[in-house]
């Protein structure tokens, strides 16, 4: 199927797996979409950020073996960690499992831009549902077969307010009751209290600590704030990938090498 | 929440880590810093040194003979003689003869260019008892200097030496010569003691005059025959009185019968006579035959005796003891006027005996104040003589220091001309600025990886967060955003590349005068 992942040493396709989806968007978007397979000629990073979202989505679905673990929220300390980044890879990672129907919600209110991934226009958001509009099954789009997408508009109200409300409580227990996993971006955890609010409404919750970026103080403070729903940490833009935990019976690949043009 | 420490680098990894992250803060400022370091040290002016080695000749005459008066110790007489050489007006001379240190010539007074010039000159005693060339000799010391050609460090030395050789001269003479000056002034100082010295004695001597300790003898003889005269004219005396007691009794009786008392002269020129005999015989007892007195005593009775046997006619009856009472009488006056001479006589030698007995008793004090005086004359005397022959010694010193036969400079190696610069020492200073460098390249890089409190990898998740890492996704870069990231990184090497071209180009236009003025 991808004779220059199989050469790399990379997982090969699980048969649970359906054939990619297939997104019509600019080259720069398509660039982000790492959860789909990596197109010829692609760079080390790129493969190694595609296999690096694999072991995540195994993970989560192991740990989503043991108990009901169906709402996952993608958060981090500061801003431009790459929660949302993550948070899209993850959902169509995850959706790519035959059996898995994914939800993903945009829930930062303040400066929303999970659709700017999928190169989505909004004109009914998150914020929109919690204000009293409609059914927010209208405002769901579906990205594909079994990946379905609720964006955000930039909130006029006070964000927090807004998911404070038992709109958004209901919101998350009916999402949770219509798909397998549902998958929700957020606001840092730093300045603003909206992501604590969240968290109350989720089983699990991811922090992104992004290398480099992420002051320690700030991260610790965070992983304290999520700590009986913290799943666990995604160390994003790595310049390298430690192979210790997670040793699949291979070696990283060296990541200065290009993997050829 | 409490401040958590930085995790401190554990493992091979993480230093792999920060120096990767690092570098370019180690590598540029160390970059640099060597770089102009070494351009500078490179354009340092370069100094030559050149060296010449004097030997000190021993004196031509043997120190059996002469003494030497000047200072023997090598590192004294080369101190002296470098201060003299290394003052002022010497290094002017110098400095304005072949024209050194031109760049500074306007810029520093005339007391900070020599002590400029004097920090390139080096005066080092190199005696060496075991080395045979020095072995009869005073010892050697070598004269350098740095100079910025070879053949400038060479002339410069080679007037040094020749100052050497002749300052030492100069300063031979006139320390021996000082020494005579001074021997001279001590001569005149002894002198004018031994001159109060002696006037003391004389004075001494003058006020005891008589009692002095070698006129003792004679004071205790003088003394002897004094008595012995006393007891003569007492004796006299008292058969004076036995005579004028018997004459007494004799005119008694004369007048109790007149014609006893014939007894007077039987003439007058008799009685002449015998006046004189008695008192010749007196006077005889009391002074010597040769007295004028006595000879003419004696000559008058002589005449007196030839008269009477002449004439012997004139014969009055003579008294019972054949004496007249005129006689008689006549002797009693002479008696009398005898009687009061002896008196005056006795007093006399009395007196006499009085003023030996004096200075006799005062003889042995005479004697000890004497010899005090005498001893200090000694001492005296001793030490103008032994000042008469060290101004002797001292004169044949000066003498031969005049001759310069004295200690001696030899130069022994001429000036050397220097083949390559002796400073500064670029290879070891290079070394240094490198060093330098990279460890302000290196503690410029720790400063920033801790100021810098981030998470980076998955050990500071689990040292910070306590938490495990479930993934790490990579830095995934665009292809255009690789190319920015590839031309960031370009720009960085070019401008740090201008930096270091930068301060090499200021190293060379200004280093070497900014540290000519640092004093270098
Ligand atoms: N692993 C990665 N490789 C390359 N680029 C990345 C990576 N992760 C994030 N980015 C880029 O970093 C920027 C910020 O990412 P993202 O918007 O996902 O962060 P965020 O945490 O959602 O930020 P915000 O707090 O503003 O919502 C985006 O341009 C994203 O493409
Ligand atoms: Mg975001």
């Amino acid at each position: 199927m991808k004779p220059e992942i199989n050469s790399l040493g990379l997982i090969p396709a699980k048969d649970d797996e359906a054939p990619a989806p297939e997104f019509h968007l600019a080259p720069r978007q398509q660039d982000k979409l790492l959860a789909l397979p990596a197109a010829p000629g692609a760079t080390v990073p790129r493969l190694t950020a595609w296999e690096q979202l694999r072991v995540l989505r195994t993970r989560i679905v192991e740990a989503a073996r043991d108990r009901d673990l169906r709402r996952i929220l993608v958060t981090s300390s500061v801003v431009g960690e790459g929660k949302t980044l993550l948070a899209a890879n993850l959902a169509l990672s995850l959706s790519q499992l035959e059996d898995k129907r994914v939800l993903l919600v945009d829930a930062d209110l303040r400066r929303p831009s999970l659709h700017h991934v999928f190169g989505r226009t909004v004109e009914l958001g998150l914020g929109d549902l919690l204000a009293g509009g409609p059914r927010w099954s209208q405002a769901v789009i579906p990205l594909h077969p079994r990946l379905d997408f609720l964006p955000c508009r930039p909130a006029a109200e006070q964000s927090v307010e807004l998911l404070n409300r038992r709109r958004m409580k209901d919101l998350m227990e009916e999402a949770a009751a219509a798909y397998d996993l549902v998958v929700v971006d957020s606001a840092p955890l730093s300045p603003i209290a909206d992501t604590q609010v969240l968290v109350r409404l989720v089983d699990a919750a991811l922090l992104v600590v992004r290398s480099g970026v992420a002051p320690y103080p700030l991260a610790r403070q965070s992983a304290a704030l999520l700590e009986p729903k913290l799943l666990g940490v995604v160390l994003n833009g790595v310049e390298r990938v430690t192979r210790r935990d997670y040793a699949y019976g291979y070696y990283a690949p060296h990541f200065q090498e290009e993997a050829g043009r | 929440m409490n401040a958590i420490r930085h995790r401190p680098p554990s493992g091979l990894a993480d230093y792999r880590d920060i120096v990767r992250r690092r570098w370019p803060w180690v590598v540029l400022p160390a970059l640099l810093i060597a770089g102009g370091g070494i351009m500078a040290i490179r354009h340092l002016p370069k100094l030559y040194q050149s060296e010449t080695m004097i030997l000190v000749e021993a004196q031509k005459v043997p120190t059996s003979f002469v003494q030497s008066t000047v200072n023997e110790n090598t590192d004294e007489l080369l101190q002296e003689i470098s201060e003299e050489i290394l003052s002022r007006t010497h290094l002017l001379a110098i400095i304005h003869k072949y024209g050194l240190y031109p760049k500074l010539n306007g810029v520093l007074t005339e007391r900070q260019l020599a002590a400029r010039m004097r920090q390139d000159i080096t005066v080092k005693n190199i005696t060496d008892p075991t080395d045979p060339s020095q072995a009869h000799n005073g010892g050697a010391f070598q004269i350098a200097y740095q100079g910025t050609t070879p053949r400038q460090a060479q002339e410069v030395t080679q007037d040094l030496a020749g100052l050497f050789i002749t300052e030492n001269l100069a300063v031979r003479q006139q320390q021996a010569q000082g020494t005579v000056q001074f021997i001279n002034s001590e001569l005149q100082r002894a002198k004018r003691r031994l001159q109060r010295e002696s006037a003391q004695q004389e004075a001494l001597e003058k006020q005891y005059m008589g009692a002095l300790p070698e006129q003792e003898a004679s004071n205790l003889q003088q003394l002897g025959s004094e008595q012995t005269a006393l007891e003569a004219a007492e004796q006299q005396a008292a058969r004076d009185q036995q005579q004028k007691t018997y004459l007494q009794s004799l005119l008694a009786a004369l007048q109790n019968a007149p014609a006893l008392a014939t007894a007077a002269p039987t003439s007058p020129l008799d009685a002449q006579l015998q006046a004189d005999k008695v008192k010749l015989a007196m006077d005889e007892q009391v002074d010597t035959p040769a007295n004028p007195d006595v000879q003419r005593l004696k000559r008058e009775i002589g005449a007196l005796s030839k008269a009477l046997a002449a004439d012997p006619a004139p014969k009055t009856a003579p008294g019972p003891a054949g004496m007249s009472e005129q006689q008689i009488r006549g002797e009693l006056a002479t008696l009398d006027q005898d009687a009061r001479w002896q008196q005056r006589q006795q007093r006399r030698i009395s007196a006499n005996i009085a003023q030996l007995r004096a200075r006799v008793a005062m003889a042995p004090a005479v004697q000890e104040r004497l010899a005090a005086v005498q001893r200090n004359y000694k001492i005296a005397t001793d030490n103008y003589e032994s000042l008469l022959k060290k101004r002797d010694a001292a004169q044949m010193a000066a003498a031969m220091e005049a001759q310069a036969d004295g200690e001696e400079f030899r130069v022994v190696d001429p000036p050397s001309l220097p083949q390559r610069p002796d400073k500064p020492a670029v290879a070891k200073l290079s070394l240094l600025a490198v060093v330098f460098g990279l460890l302000v390249g290196v503690g410029l890089g720790l400063a920033r990886e801790y100021a810098d409190p981030v998470v980076r990898n998955e050990r500071d998740v689990e040292y910070y967060l306590g938490t495990t890492v479930l993934a790490q996704v990579p830095l995934v870069l665009a292809a255009p955003e690789r190319r920015r990231q590839l031309h960031r990184q370009m720009l960085v090497g070019a401008l740090a590349l201008a930096l270091v071209a930068g301060a090499a180009m200021v190293a060379y236009l200004h280093g070497a005068t900014w540290l000519a003025r640092m004093g270098w």
